[in-house]
């Protein structure tokens, strides 16, 4: 019985492990937008361009107004860091912020300017 | 015959095929050119990729059931879950730790059905897996090339073929390449030593050190050494086999895996197949024999393989002006290796039931 109790958990942690890798394992194709949009009430107007890091990646993302690119990230829950630059691409401020993808989808979008001046 | 030529004799024996390959090495480095930096970076690699694959021969040789031509089904169980995590886009560790667990139910069951032929063909185990190996990659290649978007639901059509049901011919696996060695690793004089990956692999040494002395790992050692006698202390010989051959293919899965996250490109339908062969090559060129192997002749035997691997192609083309000459060196070696060990164990047994007789005789003389 002992015997039977104990297999049966080693089978349930190994599915349980299985479960949290695919969770946290999967990967999502996100946009990232540099787009005009409206959060708050408060319509914000691209910027001129931007680096952007994702989960502390050391390969910024540049991101010009009016564009987007196409990443892949893994698992739902991410830190994102924005550089907004100046012309001759050195930045001038920067912005951190999370968001968490819904996983519904296997592309998503996440505009940028939702974590600048958040508190706009 | 003198005792010292005997001895020297017993060592050459013994020895034979580690020593003709370092021969082979020892000339071959010179003429390819390759650089000291090149060959420890190539070897380092390949003693991480290879390693845990060879390992998993010992316990099964440990239980006296010759080398495990049937670690091909772990591998195929191993490349059936790596299939999987690279349909549902499962990427890094979490993938290659997904992919073990998937692979592992399938391990076991391979394993048990190799384990239980094997049980009926006592004493001819290794050409009885060699040849479930065989039938065992028609089963796989019924299964990956019309089971899966058939039966099996497969959404990534980037791994479909175009027709809606089987997998490419090449899978790729950038979504979990290297992830295990690239979690640790240390660069030195421009080299990288993949640390995780050879932690790894030394946590496994432990592990086969650790199993030894379990009372499974002596019932093993004992039905190995002589199985009547195992039986007759009570040891169940059957199921102590059947148990050597599933740890041995789970341990193979997992060697499979480990060897293609660094590769990075899953070969779908030929992979496994030339992971038995090189393995087993490898641990025989260490200086294993069909009935002995230990840690030691692994890594002498992945070092010694892998650097005549890494040698023949450049030495080929000095000496001939060609590299594919090089290539068709390594692989008929392979076989030929193998070869030779067998006929060196059949030579060995040979010699050992002459030198018992000749024994008996003395003894039955000096009584009378």
């Amino acid at each position: 019985m002992k015997r039977l109790l104990i297999n049966i958990a080693l089978i349930l942690s190994l599915a349980g492990l299985g479960v949290f890798c695919y969770i946290n394992g999967k990967a999502y194709r996100v946009f990232i937008e540099n787009t005009a949009s409206v959060y708050n009430g408060v319509e914000k107007q691209p910027v001129e361009a931007a680096h952007v890091y994702i989960d502390n990646n050391s390969v910024p993302l540049l991101i010009l107004a009016e564009d987007k690119t196409l990443t892949t990230v893994k698992g739902k829950k991410h830190t994102i860091k924005v550089d907004i630059l100046d012309e001759k691409d050195q930045p001038i401020e920067s912005f951190k912020g999370t968001f968490t993808l819904s996983g519904k989808s296997d592309q998503e979008s996440i505009n940028i300017l939702q974590f600048l001046h958040p508190n706009q | 015959m003198s005792n010292n030529m005997k001895s020297l004799k017993h060592l050459l024996t013994q020895y034979a095929v580690p020593l003709i390959f370092l021969t082979i090495c020892v000339v071959g480095i010179p003429i390819s050119k390759l650089s000291g930096q090149y060959l420890i970076q190539e070897l380092i690699t390949r003693l991480a990729r290879n390693s845990f694959l060879i390992l998993s021969l010992l316990i099964p040789i440990m239980a006296g059931m010759g080398l495990n031509f049937g670690m091909v089904l772990g591998a195929m169980a191993g490349q059936i879950g790596l299939i999987m995590i690279s349909d549902w886009g499962i990427v890094g560790i979490d993938g290659i730790i997904l992919a073990a667990i998937l692979a592992t139910p399938l391990a076991v069951l391979f394993g048990w059905i190799c384990g239980s032929v094997l049980n009926k063909a006592i004493g001819r185990e290794m050409v009885t897996a060699y040849i479930l190996g065989f039938f065992m990659n028609g089963v796989y290649q019924l299964v990956v090339l019309y089971g899966f978007g058939a039966v099996i639901p497969i959404n990534n059509t980037d791994i479909l073929l175009s027709r809606g049901y089987g997998i490419r011919n090449v899978t790729d696996l950038h979504n979990i390449r290297q992830s295990i060695d690239s979690l640790y690793s240390l660069n030195i004089l421009d080299v990288t030593i993949p640390v995780s990956t050879l932690c790894l692999i030394a946590v496994f040494c432990v592990f086969i050190l650790w199993f030894k002395r379990t009372k499974l790992g002596q019932d093993m050692r004992a039905s190995g050494e002589d199985m009547l006698v195992a039986h007759s202390t009570g040891i169940p010989v059957m199921r102590t086999r059947i148990l050597a051959i599933i740890i041995s293919t789970v341990l193979a899965c997992y060697g499979q895996i480990i060897f293609l996250q660094n590769i990075g490109t899953l070969n779908t339908y030929n992979s496994h197949e030339q992971a038995g062969i090189y393995a087993i090559a490898s641990l025989l060129v260490g200086g294993a024999t069909v009935t002995k192997a230990s840690i030691w002749n692994v890594f002498v035997g992945v070092i010694l393989f892998h650097l005549m691997f890494i040698i023949s192609p450049l030495a080929g083309k000095s000496l001939m002006g060609e590299a594919q000459i090089g290539e068709y060196f390594r692989v008929f070696v392979s076989y030929a290796i193998i070869a030779l060990a067998l006929v060196l164990h059949a030579w060995r047994r040979k010699c050992d039931l002459a030198n018992a007789r000749s024994l008996a005789r003395e003894t039955a003389e000096g009584t009378n």
